[in-house]
């Protein structure tokens, strides 16, 4: 047992010596201590600008607010963790108004950068994707298939040493080699945040942080894993590189792109312009219906006011022109609403289908997995993008309650001329402060509680590589 | 003598492993991800369609009073996609297709579409496939052309003949560069193929001649990392350390340094933030429209009377006391926001420039800079439509917002008229004109790119002429 351990330590040695003087690990640590914290610092100092954007915007609508005009519009704050993961944080809207029966959406926040927009983003989540994510596999490729072509795999497997050891050491070995740079850039880039001002110490960041740091862990990992695996499959490292790199195009590169367009083959939904298109058009041809319906009430009306010809008139003073009209409008307003709910519903259930979709095919692959993962615990991932969409919405139906039912709006025709009336229905009452829209983020639980699949998966993955790295080099020809 | 070196290297790649994989992955990506984005190609152009004609029918009924009781009417504009754009589509929304053209300026539309213009990956398109995949193939290709040999010992075999070593280098580089060029002029071809076949008229219009640009530096692209890899084994004896600095290499040119450009354009020349200088804009606007508003209401105290029924009426010399005491005030509101606009414009774009300066660098941001622009999905394209669009503004400040008058009493009154003849139905249209491809070229990239391969290939015969082959 004791020759054992030390046998295994042994070889543990000689892993991270050899490691260690190779050229990939100077290119590892080089690109580690030089990205990760330069991507920290800067998406801080961007982060920095959107928070006092946000508290801008904040300000506007107080004051919007005091004026009785408040709850027509929306703000969605910054997440403080798309630091490390920008995730949607930089293209979903981040404002909305409302212009009943109408929500528009505002732009994102890096929007009209085309830099950005045209090279793409350096987040800690792209660099362990990515960029560590290859190295890993660089790390790997050789393990086994190495030694053999060099003729050590022999001479080491002529010790009284099981093979499984001799893999555990390889993946010890490589993990720790991998690892220490990564851990270490991480900790300068943290200590720079700190220093800078990051609430790195605040409520729940803290924790969150040192899951998205054991969650890159994993990541790397499994990568290596799987490279160990390749390498067990064939005896040219050479064959190993190629067939790697393929995994890693892949893998990195094209799944997690191809889930969504796929998703968006398989189970295609209307733009949302070509959605409010539509409800335009169902809202004109209702608006159109309830005038005609409407028009006898108010040309007897102005019948009655002996009104110059030409004028109609709402008569707010009389109760029963109110009663009247309300009965007459009410069936149509009615069914506006139904047509319109119906029509939100029946896109956002096709929008979650195809996002649904999209997220499944895209658990293949772990570079994609990682993302959703991150992006959850960073509070700026897809589920933040539904959440905030139909925290939108809820605030909408609230208002249309209170405010948008309470008040009339018809349009009269005859011919070639029209008529617009439109104010608060009298005796109903509109609350003279609306109510404000706000947005909170998941509670930490609600969203690791839905990745707890993909977390599972993940996990499951790199054992299962170990397993199959261990038969493939049970069976492996060492001569 | 060359082109039997050359047969030789074209002969073993077409039957190596990475040869197939990236005939497989050129072949099944390219031709896909062209018709794909020709789908969504096709989906846009509907919706611009059924926005402008919705667009039209609202300038046709729109009507005189709708315009001159709103201070803040303004009109839409529509950028509408390019057929090219299935090439380098990229994120749907990436550049601002829509803007709002007021008053005084021309500002951000909101997003056709918030669900796909925000979502956690991009989209292939032929640019992502050739700048990531091919360069990194390439790479792949060519790290051990050099040292492979030399460890074989074929090299010293080779070189006994009376073979010079640029000979050496030129039937490699040939050799290894038509095995690349095949997978990517067939899954070219393939693809265009399809485009025709699925209705897009390849001979309409400046597309094939920008697809032909688009295709050639492709092949310049990726010979540059062809003969990077050759670099770097030529300089080093062995394969191992060939292939972790060829990697190192690719990864920092095509996956670090353009992103890296935008970080340090950022830090360097930082901007302050568009929501800011909007909010300025608004409080310059305000504070003015108080001013003139106070000013005015003195006014009309003294230029008005009480009727029968004690109503205020101006009298004959109020328009002409109004248009004094307004017009300096408009005047001045419109040229600070007018300098406000523009500061913010300026230093946006020294950002833009030193962003794009530093990315172009490297091949992969020279390439990308240059096939977007080909495509018609460029920066320059987007700038192309922000200046349309600040004309179409100036036109409708002439034609339009100048005839208009709004005043804002501090009392609580609101005086709004129209001087002059507007007709909103014969406002002009606004009309985006289409790029020729001569603009569309970006030389500077092209040079860029010869540089590349030019010093590579020198300093490739440099480091030959010096390789310890034995």
């Amino acid at each position: 047992m004791i020759v054992g351990g030390m046998m295994l330590l042994t070889l543990l040695k000689k892993e991270i010596q050899d490691y260690l003087i190779s050229i990939r690990f100077v290119v590892l640590l080089a690109l580690c201590i030089l990205l990760i914290p330069l991507s920290l610092y800067v998406n801080f100092e961007t982060y920095k600008r959107w928070s006092a954007d946000y508290n801008e915007q904040v300000k506007s609508e107080t004051i919007k607010g005091s004026r009785g005009r408040g709850g027509l519009s929306g703000l969605r704050p910054p997440s403080a963790l798309s630091v490390f993961a920008n995730g949607v944080e930089t293209s979903l809207a981040k404002d909305f108004s409302i212009q009943s029966p109408r929500i528009i959406f505002g732009t994102g926040r890096s929007y009209g950068d085309p830099i950005y927009e045209t090279f793409g983003r350096i987040d800690f989540l792209f660099v362990v994707q990515a960029v560590l994510s290859l190295i890993a596999f660089l790390f790997a490729f050789d393990a086994i298939s190495g030694e053999k072509e060099l003729g050590t795999l022999k001479l080491a497997m002529a010790n009284p040493v099981p093979r499984y050891k001799i893999l555990l050491a390889k993946f010890a070995g490589g993990m720790i080699v991998l690892i220490a740079p990564f851990v270490v850039s991480f900790a300068i880039g943290s200590t720079i945040l700190v220093f800078a001002g990051y609430p790195l110490f605040q409520g729940i960041i803290l924790a969150k942080v040192a899951l998205i740091l054991l969650l890159a862990t994993i990541y790397i990992g499994l990568f290596f894993v799987l490279g160990l695996f390749v390498s067990t499959l064939t005896h040219q490292s050479k064959t190993a590189l190629i067939m790697l790199m393929f995994v890693w195009v892949v893998l990195v590169l094209g799944v997690p792109r191809l889930s969504m367009m796929a998703a968006k083959v398989l189970r295609p939904v209307d733009d949302d312009s070509v959605v409010a298109l539509r409800i335009k058009l169902l809202t004109e041809s209702i608006d159109k219906e309830k005038g005609n319906a409407l028009k006898q009430l108010y040309f007897d009306k102005a019948r009655e006011k002996k009104l110059s010809p030409g004028l109609l008139t709402f008569d707010s003073a009389d109760p029963e022109f109110v009663r009247k009209r309300n009965e007459i409008a009410g069936p149509f307003e009615a069914r506006m609403r139904e047509e319109l709910a119906r029509i939100n519903a029946d896109q956002q259930r096709k929008r979650q289908a195809q996002l649904n979709l999209a997220r499944n095919i895209a658990r293949i692959s772990p570079a994609s997995l990682l993302s959703y993962l991150m992006t959850d615990i960073a509070d700026t991932g897809e589920h933040i993008k539904v959440r905030f969409l139909d925290a939108v919405r809820l605030h909408y139906s609230a208002l249309d309650r209170l405010i948008f039912s309470k008040s009339y709006q018809d349009t009269i025709s005859d011919g070639n001329t029209g008529w617009g009336f439109g104010g608060n229905l009298p005796g109903q009452e509109t609350p003279k402060d609306p109510p404000r829209f706000s947005f909170s983020f998941p509670r930490t639980a609600e969203s690791l509680g839905q990745s707890v699949v993909d977390e599972g998966l993940l996990l499951a993955c790199a054992v299962a590589l170990f397993a199959a790295a261990s038969v493939a080099f049970i069976r492996y020809d060492v001569r | 003598m060359v082109w039997t070196i050359a047969q030789k290297e074209i002969r073993e790649n077409l039957l190596s492993l990475r040869f197939v994989l990236l005939f497989l992955l050129a072949v099944v990506f390219i031709p896909s991800s062209l018709y794909t984005n020709y789908r969504a190609y096709l989906s846009r152009q509907a919706d611009q369609q059924q926005i402008e004609q919705s667009n039209r029918d609202y300038l046709r009924k729109l009507k005189l009073s709708q315009i001159f009781t709103n201070p803040k009417f303004s009109l839409d504009v529509y950028w509408p996609p390019a057929p090219t754009s299935v090439f380098a589509a990229g994120f749907e929304e990436i550049h601002p297709r829509h803007l709002v053209v007021g008053k005084n300026s021309v500002e951000y539309g909101a997003p056709l579409d918030v669900q796909s213009s925000s979502g956690l990956f991009g989209s292939i398109d032929y640019l992502f496939v050739v700048q990531f995949i091919f360069s990194l193939f390439a790479v792949l290709l060519s790290f051990d052309a050099i040292t492979r040999e030399k460890e074989h010992g074929t090299l010293r075999s080779i070189l006994s003949n009376p073979v010079g070593r640029a000979v050496l280098a030129t039937g490699k580089l040939l050799g290894g560069y038509i095995t690349f060029a095949i997978p990517l002029l067939i899954a070219f071809l393939v693809g265009i193929l399809i485009l025709e076949i699925s209705g897009l008229n390849i001979f309409s219009g400046d597309f094939l001649p920008r697809t032909a640009w688009i295709l050639a530096l492709s092949f310049l692209y990726i010979a540059v990392f062809f003969l990077m890899g050759l670099l770097v084994s030529s300089l080093v004896s062995s394969t191992y350390s060939a292939l972790v600095l060829s990697l190192a290499f690719w990864l920092t040119a095509v996956l670090v340094l353009p992103r890296a450009a935008s970080l340090a354009a950022q830090l360097w020349q930082p901007v302050k933030s568009r929501q800011v200088t909007w909010l300025e804009k608004v409080s310059v606007e305000s504070s003015t429209e108080m001013e003139k508003g106070r000013l005015l209401e003195e006014a009309y105290r003294k230029n008005s009377v009480v009727d029968k029924e004690g109503r205020r009426v101006a009298d004959e010399g109020w328009q002409k006391k109004r248009d004094e005491i307004a017009a300096p005030y408009e005047e001045r509101a419109a040229q600070s926001i007018r300098r406000l606009e523009n500061d913010y414009r300026t230093r946006k774009a020294a950002q833009l420039a030193l962003g794009l300066r530093l990315a172009r660098f490297s091949p992969a941001g020279a390439f990308v800079s240059f096939i977007t622009e080909m495509a018609d999905t460029g920066i320059r394209e987007e700038n192309w439509f922000t200046a349309e669009a600040e004309r179409y503004r100036e036109m409708l400040q002439r034609e339009l917002f100048s005839k208009i008058q709004f005043d804002v009493f501090p009392t609580g009154g609101v005086s709004m008229g129209i001087r002059g003849m507007v007709n909103p139905a014969q406002l002009p249209e606004f009309r985006l004109p289409r790029s020729l491809v001569r603009d569309s070229l970006r030389g500077a990239d092209i040079a860029i790119l010869l540089v590349w391969f030019l010093v590579a290939a020198a300093l490739t015969y440099v480091a030959l002429a010096r390789y310890d082959v034995r």
